[in-house]
């Protein structure tokens, strides 16, 4: 208790500040992710990734609200709410390599500086952030609210058991209860479908041949070539994985702070997505995850242990100023050159 | 010594003045009022403030922190202290330049990509240390460690430290009631100052150590040039450059409030030194003017800017890497750039009449255009998907297979735009008119300067 005392946390009620990190830091991973990834096999710090966050979100929206969300409100759902995650993940696939193919591959055909594809890439999010305003508004939408299941799982009052369903949500509830963790079945969705896709893409490039082609051309886009490998195809595959980790995050956290949805939400993120992806070592996808994770934590720790909780992006700020300064290839990257 | 140097300046600006009223006058015909003009100067500032550390091999995305740090300054000094113009571009670029020192000595060692979101960092720490500094203010005057240091620092910006609560920032809602000081002949005569002093350092020792640096840090360091002082000299330079834009805002503006110093600010201080071109001190500057003054030209665009903006940015850094200025110098024309050269006034062109053709249709149900839409549209595209083909499909160096045909189709285009207008086929002659025929004319033009005759 000396501890939590020194900590500050004495008053705190951990285990729901713990859950609230969880799933706050599966959110950044997922985003951080794709950043990640192109950062690894291209080189390319895309900025345009918060942007491709934002339009994942519409996506979802469009896709289960129909046409209504071009105009105003989305009053009540056309589809059901989960084709909300597909599109935006197809979406955000696709936006991504169609980015990919304009702003990126004329620069890399003509072997231009690095700094270049980083300049064309804040191009494109300027771009994408505008048509979004001019289609959309920059009204602030979202989902129907009775629809989305966001309110803390807790035990019912009246207790009819009649399905076995009923006995698990009951049994999750009163788990939830006795710990003192408030979770709501979104933010179990979100820790869900974020620990899927990064098991997944940790499978998909630790253990397949194309994760082994990926990683080849990571290592060196001509030794790949050489052995035969179609890096073009590899970096639009790179991308739409990228693009698709970012529709799924935006989607995701549209749902999770419903209603969220509008032409600035990438902002905030985009930064703190550098921060993750600096902090976990630059183009590395283990890195990502776990600077996701920890930049949450730090971010609920300031926010609940101190007074200093209006200047928690501060904090994670001037962390990620420090790490650049003093370990600018991150806890788990690897030494890099780029220094003098 | 105030006074002696306002006697000297003073005569100065007045002729400054009196020169630039017919020009002013004539800008706000075609749409740029004097607000607009001094937003211009003032971006091209900026754009110089980031050339300068650019020149140096140094990607610092951190102009837009200094720019914020320079207009606060500014405001309180004038606000609270009654200060003049002078005295708060003085102290405005001091402090912007004293803050640069200790940030620059540890973040200059990083390089490339780690150093641009190290300082896009710096941005959004000085931008959350304004928004919050009233609260942050108080907590360091009450602290037992630091209330002695931070007094004495306070009291450099309100009369009454013990306060309760200090307003010196006022948070997210900015200062509000700035005196406006800043007059277009100062903006000026700031420009042309910085112009000699540009001019002259690019023909100096240090700004031939800089370009050495840019070329390569190593080498530049073998030949005897101390690296790290011509960095951090560069950087605290293009900081007081960007805190002196930030002065001149905040005193032209009224109101300033810290969102507008975010990182939106800093990329488009970025485009501006883009667009320009890296390669030459006037690029940022004719960026700087350019960038700012296109959405207010294109009225009909104004709802577009944004993504004008963007668009122009990506244009330019992917066909012409050179900026505005690689236009103007003489290099391009050696060594085969007459091609390249001519392929890129080509696509500029046919990306002008592609967007006219596509995007005013939206814009005001193809009226802009003054004329009958459908007509022309199909017209077009059909010359524009010949011009994208003939662009696409030539592979070789030589020009010659696609000059004739570019040559043909750009005469014959100015030539019937022309002739339309001439018969009174067209309404009126609206923007989008003149731009298909400067787009036209830039087809022809790409033509005839690949045309292989000779050595030209």
């Amino acid at each position: 208790m000396e501890i939590l005392h020194f900590l500050g946390l004495e008053n705190a009620n951990i285990p729901a500040q713990l859950m609230n990190a969880i799933w706050l830091g599966s959110l950044y991973s997922l985003f951080a992710l794709g950043y990640a990834i192109v950062f690894s096999v291209l080189g390319i710090l895309n900025l345009s990734h918060s942007a491709i966050f934002m339009w994942g979100a519409y996506f979802g929206l469009a896709a289960s609200c129909g046409t209504s969300v071009y105009d105003g409100k989305c009053v009540e759902l056309n589809h059901a709410l989960w084709t909300a995650i597909p599109a935006a993940i197809i979406g955000g696939g696709i936006l991504a390599v169609v980015i990919d193919r304009i702003a990126f591959y004329p620069l890399r055909k003509r072997n231009a500086p690095r700094l270049s594809q980083l300049i064309s890439s804040i191009g494109v999010a300027i771009i994408l952030v505008n048509l979004a305003q001019l289609r959309f508004t920059a009204e602030r939408k979202g989902f129907p609210i009775a629809d989305v299941p966001n309110t803390p799982i807790n035990v019912p009052n009246g207790l009819d058991i009649e399905q076995p369903l009923d006995v698990a949500r009951l049994a999750l509830a009163l788990v939830f209860q006795e710990s003192g963790v408030s979770i709501s079945p979104i933010q179990i969705l979100v820790i869900i479908v974020a620990i899927l896709l990064m098991v997944g893409l940790s499978y998909v490039v630790a253990r397949t041949r194309l994760g082994k082609a990926m990683r080849t051309v990571a290592f060196n886009a001509r030794v790949g070539n050489l052995l035969g490998i179609n890096t073009e195809l590899i970096y639009m595959i790179a991308f739409f994985i990228s693009g698709a980790l970012a529709g799924s995050a935006g989607i995701l956290f549209a749902l999770a702070r419903n209603p969220a949805v509008d032409p600035f939400m990438g902002d905030s993120l985009a930064l703190k997505g550098l921060t993750v992806i600096v902090l976990g070592g630059l183009g590395s996808i283990r890195g990502a995850v776990v600077g996701g994770f920890l930049i949450a934590l730090i971010e609920v720790y300031i926010n609940t242990a101190t007074k200093y909780g209006y200047l928690d992006q501060a904090f994670v700020f001037m962390l990620f100023f420090f790490i650049l300064l003093v370990r600018p290839q991150g806890i788990l990257g690897q030494p890099i050159e780029d220094r003098a | 010594m105030w006074g002696l140097l306002d006697s000297l300046l003073q005569p100065i600006l007045d002729l400054a003045t009196q020169l630039l009223e017919p020009l002013l006058e004539r800008l706000a015909t075609v749409g740029l009022s004097e607000p607009v003009v001094q937003f211009m100067l003032m971006n091209a500032i900026l754009g110089v403030s980031i050339y300068l550390t650019l020149n140096c091999g140094m990607f610092s995305l951190a102009n837009a922190g200094f720019m914020a740090i320079g207009a606060y300054v500014g405001a309180i000094l004038t606000t609270q202290h009654g200060a003049t113009l002078g005295e708060a571009l003085l102290y405005g670029m001091l402090v912007a330049g004293i803050i640069a020192i200790p940030v620059g000595l540890p973040v200059l060692r990083l390089r490339n990509i780690y150093l641009a979101i190290a300082t896009i960092g710096f941005g959004e720490i000085v931008r959350l240390i304004i928004l919050h500094f009233d609260t942050l203010a108080v907590e360091f005057r009450d602290s037992k460690i630091f209330g002695p240091i931070a007094r004495p620092i306070l009291k450099l910006m309100v009369e009454d430290v013990d306060a309760r609560r200090l307003e010196i920032t006022l948070g997210a809602r900015g200062i509000t009631r700035i005196p406006v000081y800043t007059e277009t002949a100062h903006l000026v005569v700031f420009l042309l100052v910085l112009s000699y002093f540009l001019y002259r350092l690019h023909h100096s020792r240090m700004g031939r150590a800089m370009a050495a640096i840019r070329q390569d840090e190593r080498v530049a360091a073998s030949q005897g040039i101390n690296v790290v002082y011509y960095k951090n000299v560069a950087f605290v330079m293009g900081a007081m450059l960007a805190g002196a834009a930030g002065v001149f805002n905040a005193l032209a503006t009224r109101t300033i409030e810290p969102k507008a110093y975010g990182f939106d600010k800093a990329v488009d201080i970025l485009a501006y030194a883009v667009l320009g071109g890296l390669g030459n001190w006037l690029g940022p500057i004719l960026g700087g003017l350019t960038l700012t003054a296109i959405p207010e030209l294109l009225r009909e665009l104004r709802e577009y800017s944004g993504v004008v903006t963007g668009v122009i940015l990506l244009l330019i850094i992917v066909y012409l890497p050179g900026g505005l200025t690689s236009l103007m110098i003489p290099s391009f024309w050696r060594n085969g750039g007459r091609y390249e050269f001519a392929k890129r006034v080509t696509t500029a062109g046919v990306v002008l009449v592609g967007l006219v053709n596509v995007l005013p249709y939206q814009i005001d149900n193809g009226r802009i255009l003054g004329y009958e839409f459908w007509g022309l549209i199909i017209g077009n595209m059909v010359i524009v998907g010949l011009l994208l083909w003939v662009r696409y499909t030539r592979q070789r160096q030589n020009g010659g297979h696609f000059s004739l045909p570019l040559m043909g189709v750009g005469i014959t285009g100015v030539v019937l735009f022309i002739a339309l207008a001439l018969v009174g086929k067209i309404d009126h002659l609206a923007v989008g008119y003149y731009v298909h025929l400067i787009g036209m004319a830039l087809v022809g033009l790409g033509g005839w300067i690949s045309y292989p005759a000779e050595e030209r």
